[in-house]
């Protein structure tokens, strides 16, 4: 028996060993890009767990350890730090040469370099992926062909959902890389601006100053008026450049935007984690047993639909102030949870069909019928066939988390100062909309029009891709020609 | 076709005639030749069969004749699709419509899908009465109950209240049938029409279209892949087999003599045909998809008669049967009564011809590899 | 429901591997609404070991149920299935699962048994992954008490065959080891450590895992179902429709069991790949020794591969003997209409079959008495019409069926409402129905002859005429049970108020499910030739 075996079946690692070149160069690459950017990954994980520990209502046990370890993390030299190219530099002299910025460059070409060699780094790095995956396709994959190609084929033709796709890692690179494309840190400018000084150099005076970050802050409000306002690319009084202007209160508009595109991401994950995970496992168990469960579940779904969910969200805002609930991101969890639990029926009911479809097709009764444990069909047999309307929806739904969010703190009931939200920013611009300080309610706006959009045509384009029957029928002709109706 | 003297017509003007018929598909991935020059005639009154088995191309046909091949799919210059006279290739898209229905009327497979499920049955008959003979109201609602009376639907004037899901599969293909007749074709293309029914129900609506064809003189195309009802409801055979006629003929000669090895191998494979005890024949292999014109024969790599020749040169229609009797076969092992090498060179002078002449619009693709096979 | 009247105990005899008692399917059976629909209903058949028994009907007739209910995939409402003796309708649980591996089913469309997201390998695998395959069963010769350890384990004592994997025959310490002939491995990958302390103890380990040992089994299956090995890595679409079957039998297989239910295996296939098929299954028949249930509609496929059939309609079994005999004299009516409505291959053969008037009755709705009263061709009829033509008769049986369906037919609120104040709906035009029936008794598609219904009445017999005008008026009230009441008050026969019992038919062992069968009426053959003459079939 087992002499025939070699000859046909040999693990991924045999393959690998066989092989080992291209698999070789590939990883060593990617250690390297790694490498460049190793110490803000470990930075985020602390800041993960500081988060978490400090919000922990119970204590706060190892506080010390982990402020050591973020030292520690903050030494480790990473190529797209704020410390390898600083921007927040100034002048030494009337027209002379800047001081604290990389090269010696003017802030703005500063941060252009760090916001621009960010975009690259990711681009390179989703790149490699993309080849470590033809790689492995072409070297190390035993089956020819299988349903993915297919998928990926179609996707990649479809221009609105690359499209989707590009501006939705733009923005989950705003998000993640926060600090790195900010001209400012959010703790610095806009959080507590009185804790921390800058230094810049007064025309006046004639001489480098010091000053309070708060109080150059509100020397740089942006309020309409001619005089008063900061606009799009422009430095203010004290060599602070600002690519998308100040905010009324004088806070940086574009550091605002990065760090709230965190907020965002934050709440429409969480949340689509939470919807995603009752939305499958209800479709699963209903599309399968049927009869009793699916009448139980639809009950519970339909109850929880008829909730109209703004009004249950000021009421859980109302009901939760103070707690500790909603301290966490300034009211941010207790959104995305408002938002994951109430909102799930709306995503099981989008994939109950598909699930009900898939449920009725005969391998499944195949599985039935030699005694597969329900679970396992469920996952084996089921759910491919339902990931890809769920990650359609998902998409979809991640947009309206997103504009339900803005649209929250828009009307005051979101997230709470200071912490940034987009909505927020549109809220405290409106007065201004008319006026020379149009920037500040117009960019959070677009920006927001702009990632919902990608998610709705990142959606649109991975439906496209998983469903061969929406292709214009390119499988239609293919069967009409191999003569239509017999088969 | 055939360089030999034809045999001499019926009487009757063909209703239908098709020649030199050729339509292909252009996906991004391949060109797909659906039929390759195929040519037939249907007169009044008779029922012309197409049998082949799936992947034949017998549907494409009937889809051609109708009009109703769209993009990435057309009909190659050259085809030609005569009806009562009129040449329908070439026709747009609102000269066609006047012609289907009026004249040529079609009843497919799936009578679930042939009917819209939100409109009565009754509403879809007037719809098309109204479209071509311009019938409203009580005067149309009579001719409906007329209709589904004349295709034995019991208890008509409530049936055109129903919708379709109320009928059972028997009943919604009589009315299908009936909405092809509303309009008083000369022409009923059925493409498998009792493939998905029952058998009892199958013999019903064999027996119902015998009925209407003696009464109306209606010329039928009955396509299928079921030998037996072509034995039962054909007046004359083509057999089809990856977008080409193998052979044609009349129902009996068709049955007592068949020609072509592909034929014979098909009958050979029905269960019930030999003794009940030995192993059924089978064709190994699958039918080719085909992607261009032929230079080969398309059967040989299947063929259990093939020999070299067989791929390099493609065969034309030849006559095999008796003195008055029309039977064509497209195989190098005919015609039978003449040498090997002057046969084969009759066969070689139609294939020269046609490459002459041009090919229509497509390229003689040159295939010099026959498909590979798959066990 | 129904009865057997006479018992053949030499049947009996012979070896049962499934036997079916009296059993029924019924879906919505306690729903709040409507009636269930009796999907089977009341089923008693055997089938013997090595045998292929045939199981054929219309769409509707319940033998896709049967079929799934027989291997478990739905629960019998009542009834009893006997396998070896044991009754498995009400297993559950592990034992349920092991049993599985005796019972397997081929499923009809090969573009949906197979699942596309998974290898030909995987697909043929899962089996043997669930059940955790193989698990040795292991004898030792001549020493039942001895104790089993490692990867096997002992076997019961009256086991045989293919339930014992392994045979060690112990000799002081040393063991000779015999290894099944079906099962991928030999001695030389088994560990044998024999103990002959107290007790024997035998321990065995397998030396390749047991993955490679299921690899290497679904491989040879490949091969044996006529694919190649290499295919164990491709995908289900990239293979015709006869291969994908072929997958799919091999799947069936991969658990060696006894019995395997084909539900229409071949139905969605061309000719030619259905030959290939069929005499792959014939092949695979003879070499695993299976016993099959073939469920197919075509007849003629049945007639090549099965012994035996059994006729369903509409939740029962018609007739049921040797497939041969069967086809040849068939006895029961519904048989002799369903051969007769088969096109011959040969068009030389003047087809004029019985053709069965209507359609099905709904499975919710099951006639009272015989299932086929209302098509049956055969059906006996009154002895005060027994002069009455053919062709007044199919118009009486045309009315029937159209009152049992207005019965049925859905009334909206509206014209609910709309009778009940008198006002003309679509169920008013009782009359135009009755003219329609009754007027046009020679069967050309278009009359112009425009009756009266009095004139129409007139022209008829007088002893129709009265219980007509009795239904026409029950009709015009909307009293349609009424109606029909008293249709089959003036032309109902036994048919229509008691179900027949299985009657013996021939020496054979043959059943048929038929009034005539017994010999106060006149039997099924004589009675079709005198009303339709020499029709096609038999």
């Amino acid at each position: 028996m087992t002499g025939t075996e070699h000859a046909v079946h040999r693990s991924l690692r045999t393959r690998i060993r066989e092989n080992q070149r291209p698999a070789a160069v590939w990883v060593a690459v990617l250690l390297a890009l790694v490498a460049l950017e190793a110490g803000a990954l470990v930075d985020l994980t602390v800041v993960l767990v500081q988060g978490m520990v400090k919000a922990w209502p119970f204590g706060n046990p190892g506080m010390a350890g982990i402020e050591s370890a973020k030292a520690a993390a903050e030494a480790i030299p990473t190529l797209l730090s704020r410390e390898t190219i600083p921007n927040q530099g100034w002048r030494t002299s009337a027209n002379g040469p800047w001081t604290n910025t990389f090269l010696g460059l003017e802030p703005m070409v500063a941060w252009l370099l760090r916001f621009a060699l960010t975009y690259a780094y990711v681009g390179v790095l989703i790149g490699w992926f993309l080849y470590g995956y033809r790689l492995y396709r072409e070297h190390y994959r035993q089956a020819d062909w299988t349903p993915t190609d297919d998928v990926v084929r179609r996707f990649r033709s479809h221009s609105w959902g690359k499209f989707g796709f590009v501006v939705v890692v733009v923005f989950v690179v705003m998000a993640v890389f926060a600090p790195t494309l900010s001209p400012a840190l959010a703790e610095e400018n806009i959080e507590n601006p009185y804790s921390y000084e800058m230094q810049y150099f007064d025309e006046e005076t004639g001489s480098v100053e010091t000053v309070f970050v708060g109080q150059a802050n509100s020397q740089s409000t942006s309020q309409g008026a001619g005089d008063d306002n900061i606009g799009l690319w422009q430095y203010d009084d004290f060599g602070r450049f600002h690519p998308f202007g100040t905010m009324p209160n004088g806070k940086d508009l574009f550091t605002f935007m990065m760090y709230g595109a965190r907020v965002s991401l934050f709440i429409g994950l969480l949340s689509m984690g939470i919807m995603g995970a009752f939305a499958t496992v209800f479709a699963m168990t209903t599309a399968y047993y049927k009869g009793l469960v699916d009448l139980a579940v639809v009950i519970v779904g339909d109850s929880v639909m008829s909730i109209p969910q703004l009004l249950l969200l000021i009421l859980a805002m109302a009901v939760f102030n103070g707690h500790w609930l909603e301290g966490i991101y300034n009211g941010g969890l207790l959104i995305a949870l408002v938002f994951g639990l109430s909102g799930w029926p709306g995503l099981w009911r989008a994939v109950r069909g598909p699930a009900f479809q898939v449920s009725t097709e005969e391998w499944v009764d195949a599985a039935r019928s030699f005694g597969q444990r329900p679970s396992a069909t469920m996952r084996k047999h089921m759910l491919p066939y339902v990931v890809g309307y769920l990650l359609v929806y998902a998409s979809m739904t991640l947009g309206g988390v997103i504009i339900g969010t803005a649209a929250l703190s828009f009307l005051g009931i979101g997230i709470d100062a200071p912490t940034p939200e987009w909505g927020r920013a549109v809220s405290l611009g409106q007065p201004f909309i008319a006026t020379q300080s149009w920037h500040i309610a117009m960019i959070p706006g677009l920006l927001v029009v702009a990632v919902v959009t990608a998610f709705n045509a990142l959606g649109d384009g991975i439906r496209d891709a998983i469903d061969p029957q929406s292709e214009g029928g390119e499988s239609e002709t293919t069967a009409a020609a191999a003569g239509g109706g017999g088969g | 076709m055939s360089q030999q003297p034809r045999r001499q017509r019926t009487a009757s003007e063909p209703v239908l005639s098709v020649e030199n018929l050729r339509t292909e598909f252009h996906t991004d991935k391949e060109v797909i030749r659906a039929i390759d020059d195929v040519s037939f005639d249907v007169h009044p009154g008779e029922t012309v069969g197409i049998v082949g088995e799936s992947g034949s191309g017998k549907s494409v046909t009937a889809r051609s004749i109708m009009g109703l091949v769209d993009d990435p799919g057309r009909i190659l210059d050259g085809s030609s699709i005569r009806f009562r006279g009129e040449e329908l290739v070439g026709k747009t898209e609102d000269e066609y419509r006047d012609v289907r229905g009026d004249g040529i009327a079609m009843v497919f497979q799936d009578p679930l899908s042939s009917l819209n499920p939100v409109y009565t049955v009754g509403n879809q008959i007037k719809e098309a009465l109204k479209l071509h003979q311009g019938l409203t109201g009580k005067a149309a609602t009579d001719r409906a109950a007329e209709l589904l009376k004349a295709v034995s639907i019991p208890d008509a004037r409530r049936r055109l209240t129903e919708y379709p899901h109320q009928f059972s599969g028997g009943m919604r293909q009589r009315a299908v049938i009936a909405m092809a007749l509303a309009c008083d074709p000369d022409l009923l293309i059925c493409d498998e029409p009792t493939t998905a029914l029952d058998v009892t129900i199958q013999a019903q609506i064999l027996e119902l279209l015998n009925d209407i064809q003696d009464a109306e003189d209606l010329a039928i195309v009955f396509i299928t892949h079921d030998m037996g009802v072509i034995a039962q409801v054909a007046d004359r055979v083509n057999v089809m087999y990856a977008g080409e006629f193998v052979e044609k003929a009349p129902v009996e000669e068709l049955f007592a003599n068949p020609r072509h090895p592909y034929t014979q191998s098909l009958l050979e494979s029905i269960p019930g045909r030999g003794d009940a005890d030995e192993r059924l024949q089978s064709i190994e292999g699958d039918v080719p998809t085909p992607h261009g014109a032929a230079t080969y024969c398309r059967f040989a790599p299947r063929c259990p008669k093939a020999f070299d020749e067989c791929d390099a040169i493609h065969p034309a229609h030849v006559d095999v049967g008796e003195e008055d009797v029309e039977h064509t076969a497209a195989c190098l092992l005919y015609p039978d009564d003449l040498p090997q090498e002057e046969a084969l060179a009759i066969h070689q002078e139609h294939q020269t011809e046609a490459e002459r002449t041009g090919d229509g619009d497509a390229q003689l693709v040159d295939e010099n590899t026959p498909p590979e096979e798959e066990q | 429901m129904t009865e057997v009247v006479e018992s053949d105990e030499s049947a009996r005899e012979e070896d049962v591997l499934v036997e079916v008692n009296g059993l029924k399917k019924y879906y919505d059976a306690g729903s709040l609404t409507g009636t269930p629909v009796k999907a089977v209903d009341g089923v008693d058949f055997d089938i013997r070991r090595g045998e292929t028994l045939g199981l054929v009907g219309e769409s509707g007739c319940g033998k896709t149920t049967l079929g799934r209910t027989l291997v478990h995939l739905e629960a019998a409402t009542e009834g009893e299935v006997l396998f070896d003796g044991r009754d498995v309708t009400s297993l559950s649980g592990n034992e349920l699962k092991r049993w599985r591996r005796n019972a397997q089913i081929v499923f009809q469309d090969p573009e949906s048994s197979l699942n596309d997201r998974m290898t030909v390998g995987e697909i043929v695998r899962e089996p043997l992954d669930v059940h955790d395959w193989p698990t040795l069963t292991v004898r030792v010769a001549g020493d039942p008490d001895a104790t089993v350890t490692g990867d096997a384990e002992a076997v019961g004592p009256t086991a045989t065959g293919r339930d014992v994997d392994v045979t060690v025959t112990v000799s002081g310490d040393d063991a000779d080891v015999a290894v099944r002939d079906s099962l991928p491995i030999g001695p030389e990958d088994l560990a044998v450590d024999v103990d002959s302390g107290s007790t024997t103890t035998v321990d065995v380990e397998l030396l390749p895992s047991k993955a490679q040992v299921r690899r290497a089994h679904v491989r040879e299956l490949l091969e044996r179902v006529g694919m190649q090995r290499e295919h164990y890595f491709r995908y289900p679409h990239q293979f015709s429709g006869g291969q994908r079957q072929r997958i799919g039998i091999a799947r069936a297989l991969a658990l060696e069991p006894e019995f395997v239910v084909l539900d229409e295996p071949v139905s969605a296939l061309d000719v030619s790949v259905q030959a290939k098929i069929l005499n792959l299954l014939e092949d695979l028949q003879d070499e695993f020794g299976l016993t099959y249930l073939f469920i197919a509609h075509d007849l003629a496929v049945v007639r090549h591969i099965c012994d035996r059939v059994a006729v369903m309609y509409l939740g029962n079994v018609m007739e049921l003997g040797a497939a041969d005999s069967l086809f040849d004299e068939p006895a029961n009516p519904y048989t002799h209409s369903l051969l007769s409505a088969i096109p011959e291959p040969d068009p030389t053969i003047e087809s004029d079959p019985i053709t069965l008037r209507g359609t099905p009755p709904s499975p919710r709705d099951p006639p009272t008495g015989c299932p086929f009263s209302t098509r049956c061709p055969a059906k006996i009829r009154p002895e005060a019409f027994d002069d009455l033509d053919d062709e007044t008769w199919a118009a009486i049986d045309d009315l029937h069926r159209i009152v049992r369906e207005r019965g049925r037919a859905e009334r909206s609120l509206r014209e609910r409402a709309r009778e009940v104040l008198g006002m003309e709906t679509r169920f008013s035009d009782v009359e135009d129905i009755v003219v329609e029936v009754f007027g046009r008794l020679d069967r050309t598609p278009d009359t112009t002859a425009e009756r009266s219904f009095e004139a129409m009445m007139d022209a008829l017999p007088r002893d129709v005429r009265g219980p007509l005008v009795d239904v026409t008026d029950h009709l015009r009230e909307n009293r349609e049970e009424d109606a029909l009441e008293r249709l089959l008050d003036a032309f109902g026969s036994e048919c229509d108020a008691t179900s027949p019992a299985y009657y013996d038919v021939d020496e054979g062992g043959r059943v048929s499910m038929c009034h005539r069968h017994d010999p106060a009426y006149d039997d099924v053959g004589p009675v079709l030739e005198e009303r339709y003459g020499d029709y096609a079939g038999r």
